[in-house]
């Protein structure tokens, strides 16, 4: 019992990672009817603009006179907003060109653009093809209840995904520019007629899923205590599967997909015999029943073609 | 013989709409039928039912005395229903030409091992198709004809919806579902396009015709018969003149008087 | 009449063997300056044959009239070759890369270029062809033409799994599937024991014809020729072999029905088109081609290991095709080949390879999404 509550909780915790990353992908589908397969590169990004962060502040020293509980918020904050306007940049550089082109042309760009993402990565680090040490900015600390093990960070990393989740969807709610994200997203011809600003909206989308993303770079860096070039290909593939099966473009739906995907990966590694090596395969395997018998995912509506 | 094509109660639902509602449609061999009603009324849905886009959530559809329902769009149009779009679905990046050959795809059946090993086959096969692609496009413009290596994008607006009509005729069809073909036509080139739908119906005996319009014109000279629709349900039927004098027909396209509406 | 149509086949010839002159001289050059000299000079020919209207007429009309001859002078020029690398096995080896690149590309063209089917998993099917022929080669002693064979039927059947999911799937979708399925082939290599794991699959044997080795150096007419030659003969046939397939395919209904396919899924099924089996074909034929290629590979190296057979070379193939031009069976091959040469030209920069290849592409497809050779509409003679 304790240990699948123990899975449950690395379950919880890789879905948390997976869902900011499909929020990504949703906001932009939703936004722009695109998918932007680079999204996990740009997470990684994230992490490495902390990693950068960090050793640059420790270089002018500001680590000295700033105390933890203030320079990480800090760290983070600055990170994601870096890696935001990163998001926003690629969309008006590689994906507004192809806004009316077929989409086969914004796949294949952005996929491109993932590969130059993750080089430039490399290219720009001593040894960048080796894994990058990431900082341990959280605490270590870890306490035992009733034969589960609770790991300090992972508290930490799982209670920052739910604040900014939800204050994401308050965000989407509430305020003026998340209306327009919303309009957009259901119809942005008649959107754009009503006086909202459709460049300054999708913008405004990329900055948020970005943002958010960065938060995935670092829960992975922070989980694995190393951060690679490469590995945003996976996440942003993990990601996208993940708002597929909730259901593309359905923000909700993210969630639940990132939850299935973290359930089927570590429950195949715990419980099935020599799994550990094929949790991906399952988890893909998942992901193309799901595409095969239900392609609008849980939450997504059928789509009925327009002729 | 029987009916060429006939629907019983024919129903979609998308959610709590129901775009076509309990629909009860014939038409013969040879026939020329009207389908028109105002915007939004199930016509097109009704076209995407018959031709299997769609599936209906509940009646029948039965075409040469079998049930089309449930039959996947390509098995359908291979039984010989042919349909164009409404906003014109033409192959934009290939000639028009070959948009016509596309057309005669379910009448033809080399394939990719002919393709690569019996080169004569498809040699023979390919002349054939461009020589009836040939004649089908002279006899609706020589324009056509003569360009024949033009892309299809670059034609246009009457010439793309008469290169639609050629291809879904290349299919030698025995229904013809045509969807507002006068739509974005000026009136010279809808005269035309009424001359050659009977050439059509002249040249291919017991071919019959469904036809989506919006101008009246098109449909009192085309047409033997009409069929009205409004809110996915079947309002009237009959012959121009009856129709254009039905209470209900009037009532759906200006629209009920407002004392009415109040009462 | 006769002697007009002797000078110009010798015009036409001179031409070609210029050209041909030039790519050897190319060849040869490994000073990265002079390098760009040459490219520079190419990209002037192209520019100023752009602006020629006149000239351009001239040749294309030249190259239409006697099509025969500059086939045949071409087919000789490219045979020569080896002769004129006799000395540097390197390039011969450059020249099979080439070939090899050049199968993967016109395969994934039928579904890319044709159809409209981004497929991502090319490398997988390239890989299972590599593993199923040295697999059988080694443990059970099964000849490399045998194994062709079984190594790209394999691959074909690989294609019609990973094709089945298109029933339902399509667009972004379906390449989700193709990246997955990618993604799984690479995994499963990586991990199974029988397959060598990440180290992979050493000592392939060569391939040998009539008694005669493949890693033996090549005697013709009195020349020794590197070992690599036996295999840029074998490259050639196969990709002659592929443009011939390629083109039979493209120029029948079958390609036409695929063209159909990418202009308008809907209105190709209101025609009768079944577009899951023609997704479903452009998919095997992809593969085998993939599997094809994959043998080839695995026996000439005589090395295989999962890596080469990851995501990126995916991406490398549909780079390729992109640059090249869709549905251009001349152009995807010259993408294939100026992608496989510039880079080992540009050896100094080798580490930037992957990000030149991403850059190209973000910028082909913004500028020119037609690439290098557009498409061309087909012309039927009366």
């Amino acid at each position: 019992m304790a240990e699948i509550l123990q899975q449950l909780i690395n379950a919880l915790l890789l879905g948390c990672t997976y869902t900011l990353i499909a929020i990504g992908f949703n906001l932009f589908f939703g936004a722009l009817n695109v998918v932007h397969f680079s999204h996990g590169d740009v997470c990684i990004l994230g992490a490495f603009m902390t990693l950068i962060l960090y050793e640059l502040a420790k270089f002018l020293g500001v680590v000295t006179f700033l105390p933890g509980f203030l320079f990480v918020p800090l760290l983070i904050i600055v990170a994601m907003i870096l890696t935001g306007l990163i998001g926003t940049f690629f969309e008006r550089v590689v994906i507004r060109p192809f806004r009316y082109a077929p989409l086969l042309m914004v796949l294949v760009a952005t996929v491109a653009l993932g590969m130059v993402i993750r080089e430039t990565v490399r290219l720009s680090f001593p040894h960048g093809s080796n894994p990058q040490i990431f900082p341990r900015i959280l605490p270590q600390a870890s306490f035992e209840w009733g034969g589960v093990l609770l790991r300090a960070d992972n508290m930490i990393i799982f209670g920052t995904t739910l604040f900014l989740i939800s204050m994401m969807f308050l965000f989407i709610k509430r305020t003026r520019i998340g209306a327009a994200i919303r309009a957009v997203s259901q119809d942005s011809e008649a959107a754009a007629m009503m006086g909202i600003n459709i460049d300054r909206t999708v913008a405004a989308t990329f900055l948020i899923g970005s943002a958010l993303g960065a938060i995935a770079g670092i829960l992975i860096g922070a989980y694995n205590n190393i951060i690679r070039f490469d590995m945003g290909l996976m996440g942003g593939v993990k990601g996208f599967s993940a708002a597929v099966v909730g259901g593309l473009g359905n923000v909700y739906g993210a969630i639940i997909g990132g939850l299935i995907l973290g359930v089927v990966e570590t429950f195949a590694a715990a419980f099935i015999p020599g799994g550990t090596p094929y949790t991906d395969v399952f988890a893909f395997l998942v992901v193309i029943f799901f595409l095969v018998f239900k392609p609008s995912g849980i939450l997504g509506e059928k789509v009925y073609e327009k002729v | 013989m029987g009916r060429l094509l006939e629907t019983e109660k024919l129903t979609i639902r998308f959610g709590g709409l129901a775009a076509v509602n309990e629909v009860d449609f014939t038409i013969d061999h040879g026939e020329a039928v009207g389908l028109i009603g105002p915007n939004g009324s199930g016509k097109t849905t009704f076209f995407n039912l018959l031709t299997g886009i769609y599936k209906p959530t509940g009646g029948v559809i039965r075409y040469c005395g079998e049930s089309l329902v449930g039959l996947p769009t390509f098995k359908i149009a291979k039984q010989g229903v042919a349909r164009t779009f409404q906003n014109n679905r033409l192959f934009l990046n290939l000639t028009v030409l070959d948009n016509v050959l596309i057309g005669m795809h379910p009448h033809q059946d080399s394939t990719w091992f002919d393709a690569v090993f019996r080169r004569s086959y498809v040699e023979k096969e390919v002349e054939q198709g461009v020589e009836k692609g040939l004649g089908l496009l002279s006899q609706f413009s020589q324009d056509l004809a003569k360009n024949c290596y033009q892309r299809a994008g670059d034609l246009p607006q009457a010439d793309r919806r008469k290169l639609e009509i050629c291809r879904a005729l290349a299919s030698n069809p025995r229904l013809l579902l045509l969807d507002e073909p006068s739509a974005g036509m000026t009136p010279a080139e809808t005269e035309e396009l009424m001359e050659d739908i009977r050439k059509v119906r002249q040249k291919i005996g017991g071919i019959g015709i469904i036809i989506i319009e919006h101008d009246m014109a098109v449909i009192r000279e085309v047409a033997e018969r009409v069929v009205v629709l409004n809110y996915g349900r079947k309002i009237a039927e009959g012959t121009f003149r009856e129709i254009s004098n039905n209470e209900l027909v009037l009532e759906a396209y200006l629209g009920r008087e407002e004392q009415d509406a109040q009462a | 009449m006769l002697p007009r149509t002797i000078g110009r086949a010798i015009l036409l010839l001179s031409v070609e063997a210029f050209f041909f002159i030039l790519f050897a001289a190319f060849m040869k050059t490994y000073d990265t300056g002079k390098v760009i000299a040459f490219l520079l000079f190419f990209i002037g020919v192209g520019v100023m044959f752009r602006k020629l209207d006149r000239a351009r007429l001239a040749l294309t009309d030249l190259f239409k009239e006697m099509k025969i001859v500059a086939g045949a002078g071409f087919v000789l020029m490219l045979l020569t070759l080896p002769f004129i690398f006799q000395s540097s096995p390197y390039l011969v080896h450059i020249c099979v890369m080439a070939g090899l690149f050049a199968i993967l590309a016109l395969g994934l063209n039928f579904q890319l270029g044709s159809t409209n089917v981004v497929n991502f998993a090319t490398a997988a099917s390239y890989g299972i062809g590599a593993y199923a022929s040295a697999l059988l080669a080694v443990h059970f002693h099964i000849s490399f033409w045998l194994g062709l064979v079984v190594g790209g039927s394999l691959a074909s059947l690989f294609g019609l799994l990973l094709g089945i999911p298109c029933m339902k799937t399509k667009d972004y979708y379906l390449s989700l599937v193709t990246i997955a399925f990618g993604l799984i082939v690479y995994i499963l290599l990586v991990n199974f024991s029988w397959t060598g794991g990440p180290n992979g699959i050493p000592n392939i044997p060569p391939p040998s014809l009539f008694g005669h080795s493949f890693k033996d150096p090549l005697s013709l007419f009195g020349y020794q020729l590197p070992f690599q030659s036996n295999y840029y003969y074998l490259i050639f046939v196969l990709v002659g072999g592929s443009i011939f397939v390629a083109n039979r395919l493209h120029h029948s209904r079958v390609g036409l029905t695929w063209n159909a396919i990418r202009e308008d899924e809907i209105a190709a099924r209101c025609h009768g088109i079944d577009v899951t089996w023609y997704k479903i074909l452009a998919f095997c034929i992809d593969a085998f081609f993939g599997g094809v290629a994959g043998t080839v590979y695995a026996h000439y190296i005589g090395f295989i290991s999962p890596e080469n057979f990851a995501f990126i070379v995916s991406v490398v193939v549909v780079t390729m095709v992109i640059l090249g031009g869709m549905d251009n069976v001349f152009g995807v091959i010259i993408g294939a080949i100026l992608l496989t040469i510039l880079p080992e030209k540009f050896r100094a920069f080798e580490d930037f390879r992957v990000l030149i290849y991403g850059v190209i592409v973000v910028t082909m497809l913004m500028f020119r999404p037609q690439g290098l050779f557009p498409q061309k509409m087909r012309i039927y003679k009366k």
